[in-house]
């Protein structure tokens, strides 16, 4: 019998060919930790939700896309919006404003995901509209007071004061729920 | 070029191979065919694997086949006759090749008392026989390593040129500007050079503007070339005959001849292709040679498969008719927009039947026969047998079956686990048998089938059956069930796949401690199969493992609860039945059952075991489906409604998410929307740890 060789990988799952190639992307510390390193200015996406203007590094954003009705996820933590199919891949979507205690975003045809890669996972991040990319050097970016929330604590990383914007920074590794940490 | 190390994973299965064929000619010659094809077959298996262990200079390995071999040799030469003693002494030997083998993959070290021992046996044996006329030959194996790659020159030089000792030519290439725009390739015009002489290339990109500036259209780069050859200044200058008027050229050759040793030794030895420069322009993209590099020495630790060739082109041939249909199907929607409706619907149809090829022939890229793993179970019956002073043979039926990669491998553990059984606690000793009537040699069968889109796998004995007046008085010992319980037979039987449970008088170093059937029950589950148990005292014990084909792709039902799509897998699926109508009972606070030809079940809603918001459904629009589990219990799931039935694909959620109780997997309907797999046994264990019907299913908690 006349034979070829095979790497069973790719045949063994397709969606993986369209995730796989987040593995290897570079994975960019969303916080502070590398601020010290020079006064290298950093670009960052900027959005809205809730009212409140945040931040993530632009480097962990694969895509941004219109809403999607998400299928909801039994026994799920309250922010989680649920799961969407992104080409063939199942990705869950977090409710950025839930997880920092503030109400859920509305439903809305003009809310906006932003995909993100944290580690080595693709997850959306439902916001209201994204405004802009601005970039700031580490200097300009200010540790979170002690004196806020518990919540708005571990899922902040950092704030940025842009003029006459108070742009919080996004801790991505946070948002994922101690549930999903093993898989 | 292959590395060495692609070429070890090839000898090693290649070794793989030649020992299947070594085991199945033994086993012939076991059987009384001792044709001398078949002990051809079974030297020749023996004489590959002490070539190919030779080219990787593995002693140990070469050494055992070299003696195996010898006395391979006697038999083919008919100086030995094959009697019963030699072909043991031959089976063993083929087992402590495979361990061998095996110890070199893993870079472990066999046992060197083990291989001294093998050795001394098979020698010793070789001594013992009728002829003693050997003659020894003395075999070293020489290390690949030692041997010197042979120089083959690319550039073959014409003998007749060999005394005029190449020349080293300086050229200097500076295409214009406009040399792109005309059509010219810098790259093609460097590999022609490298054609003609050893080359080294200096790219000069001084000329490069800032990005804003930049003509992707323009040529911005020179090259300074050193041309190691033996052609004539005309010969060089020809290559750039066509690009002549689109770049300067310079060539300049150097004066003073260097004997030519020095300049042989100059020559790397190994005969790579000199190294081409990636241009840097985009009009002229090439693959980044350091990430080839790096994904071909992560291709290096992957597992391959061996695929035959017609399923490829199948595929090929498969997924070039769909490009093929895609156009026409687009010119049907297109061209003509008042295109005949019919003609689209049949298009889109033919569509439909293409992908669904296409899954098969993808499929069936990743199916392998169950051959080798059946084959396989020969030795672990005749190690089991021999352990426990049983006589044993393994009939095996449907090897060609053919099933998931996946699944086959990871049916290895359990099928060991079901064999050893088999010996150790099916079949009976030889003087029982004897005295219940059978042959004293017992069998133990695999069987493999196809059976509606799944695989059945059985595997048989004919020993003395389940003992189940013990299996129930161990369950009574061992607090499984209460001491009351009045079990039908077949529920006694399933009492061997609890956990912690063993009829094993003593625990035997074969059968393990009493994990055994748990273990082989949890790990076909994995898999998404089923497993029971059949048994007739006095005649043998059956256990029926059924499996599906893939990994990838189910049949499921697409249902609705609280709202949302969810799909139930169908294998799971006893019956469906309207609520209204139902004969219900209410049990306890909130409890329900439902009542079905005499046999109680209790009610789960869907909606609220997955904590899903409950839609507003009228409750006689409701459906009750009947889900059994892999124990045979059966419960009622309620849901909204159902919408479809189909095939559906497998995703994964632990990828991005991570693992949620009562749910299996996902998959994207036909809308691109996503829709959860309900996993039926894990839904029942996250609502009611203890709603069990049986004291069977009490226990099984």
């Amino acid at each position: 019998m006349q034979t070829v060789v095979l790497d069973p990988a790719p045949l063994a799952s397709p969606a993986s060919a369209e995730t796989g190639e987040t593995a290897s992307s570079p994975i960019p510390d969303s916080g502070l930790a590398e601020g010290g390193r020079g006064a290298k200015p950093r670009e960052f996406i900027a959005f809205r939700a809730q009212g409140q203007d945040f931040c993530i590094d632009i480097l962990a954003v694969r895509e941004i896309r219109g809403w999607t009705r998400a299928a909801a996820l039994p026994h799920a933590p309250h922010y989680v919006e649920g799961v969407i199919n992104l080409r063939g891949a199942i990705v869950p979507i977090f409710d950025l404003a839930a997880k920092l205690g503030l109400p859920r975003i509305r439903e809305h045809d003009r809310n906006v995901i932003i995909v993100t890669v944290v580690g080595k996972r693709v997850v959306g991040l439902l916001v209201e509209t994204v405004t802009d990319i601005f970039s700031a050097a580490s200097d300009a970016m200010h540790p979170v007071p002690d004196l806020t929330r518990e919540e708005t604590h571990v899922a902040l990383s950092g704030m940025i004061v842009d003029s006459d914007r108070l742009i919080r920074i996004v801790d991505l590794e946070a948002l994922l729920p101690s549930q999903a940490e093993g898989g | 070029m292959p590395t060495s190390t692609d070429l070890r994973a090839i000898f090693f299965e290649e070794a793989d191979e030649l020992l299947t064929a070594l085991d199945e000619g033994l086993r012939a010659m076991s059987e009384g065919h001792a044709a001398s094809e078949v002990i051809n077959a079974v030297f020749r298996a023996v004489h590959s694997i002490k070539g190919g262990a030779a080219a990787f200079a593995l002693h140990d390995l070469v050494a055992f086949a070299h003696s195996f071999e010898s006395l391979l040799d006697e038999l083919r030469t008919g100086t030995r006759l094959p009697d019963p003693d030699c072909i043991a002494t031959l089976i063993e030997a083929a087992d402590h090749l495979a361990d061998l083998v095996t110890c070199e993959r893993g870079g472990t070290a066999a046992d060197p008392d083990q291989i001294r021992h093998a050795l001394d046996r098979l020698k010793a044996f070789g001594q013992s026989g009728p002829s003693q006329i050997r003659v020894e030959l003395p075999f070293d194996p020489v290390p690949l390593a030692a041997l010197d790659p042979l120089p083959l020159a690319f550039d073959a030089l014409p003998l007749v040129e060999q005394t005029a000792p190449p020349a080293r030519v300086s050229i200097r290439f500076r295409p214009h500007p406009d040399a792109l725009r005309s059509g010219h390739e810098p790259a093609l015009i460097l590999r022609d050079l490298a054609e003609i002489g050893e080359m080294q290339v200096l790219l000069d990109h001084s000329a490069l503007t800032e990005a804003a500036a930049f003509d992707p259209t323009s040529s911005y780069l020179s090259w300074t070339i050193t041309l190691q050859t033996d052609r004539t200044e005309a010969e060089i200058r020809a290559v750039f005959d066509f690009i002549a008027l689109h770049a300067d050229i310079d060539i300049s050759t150097e004066t003073e001849e260097r004997p030519a040793p020095a300049a042989a030794d100059r020559m790397p030895a190994p005969p790579s292709p000199p190294p081409l420069p990636a241009p840097a322009a985009p009009s002229a993209p090439r693959p980044v040679t350091a990430d080839g590099l790096r994904d071909a020495a992560a291709a290096a630790q992957k597992a391959t498969l061996r695929v035959d060739v017609e399923r490829v082109d199948r595929l090929v041939n498969v997924a070039g008719e769909l490009v093929i249909h895609n156009a026409m199907l687009t010119d049907a929607i297109n061209r003509r927009p008042a295109a005949d409706p019919h003609e689209v619907a049949r298009s889109l149809d033919q569509l439909r039947q293409l992908s669904r090829m296409i899954q098969d022939s993808a499929m069936a890229i990743r199916a392998q026969p169950v051959k080798p793993l059946f084959d396989r179970m020969h030795r672990i019956l005749r190690e089991a047998a021999a352990a426990t002073g049983k006589k044993a043979r393994l009939d095996i039926v449907g090897e060609a079956t053919e099933v998931d990669r996946t699944i086959i491998e990871r049916l290895a553990d359990p099928l060991t686990h079901m064999v050893r059984n088999a010996v150790d606690h099916g079949i009976e000793l030889p003087e029982r048998r004897r005295a219940a009537g059978k042959p004293e040699a017992g069998t133990v069968r695999i069987e493999a089938q196809h059976r509606s889109g799944r695989i059945l796998i059985i595997v048989s004995d004919d020993g003395g059956g389940i003992d189940r007046a013990r299996v129930q008085q161990i369950a009574t010992e061992r607090g499984l069930i209460p001491p009351t319980a009045d079990l039908a037979p077949a529920d006694v039987d399933a009492l061997l796949f609890l956990p912690g449970f063993s009829t094993a008088k003593s625990v035997s170093a074969l059968s393990g401690r009493g994990v055994g059937m748990d273990v082989v029950r949890s790990a076909i589950l994995a898999l998404g199969g089923r497993i029971g148990i059949t048994s007739t005292p006095g005649e043998g014990t059956a256990l029926r493992i059924s499996l599906p084909l893939t990994l990838a792709v189910m049949d499921g039902m697409v249902v609705r609860a609280g709202g949302q799509p969810l799909v139930l897998p169908l294998s799971s699926i006893v019956e469906t039945l309207s609520l209204d109508g139902a004969d219900l009972h209410a049990l306890g606070d909130g409890g329900r059952l439902v009542q079905l030809r005499g046999q109680c079940l209790p009610i789960l809603g869907v909606a609220a075991a997955l904590g899903l918001t409950q839609a507003s459904v009228r409750p006689e629009d409701q459906v009750i489906i009947v889900v059994e589990r892999e124990d045979k219990s059966r419960l009622a799931l309620i849901v909204d409604g159902i919408d479809d039935q189909r095939q559906i694909v497998i995703k994964s959620l632990d990828e991005n998410y991570g693992h949620i109780p009562g749910i299996a997997a996902a998959t994207v309907l036909g809308d691109g929307s996503v829709a959860l797999i309900i996993d039926p046994a894990e839904l029942v264990q996250a609502r009611s740890p203890r709603a069990s019907l049986t004291a069977f299913s009490a226990a099984a908690e």
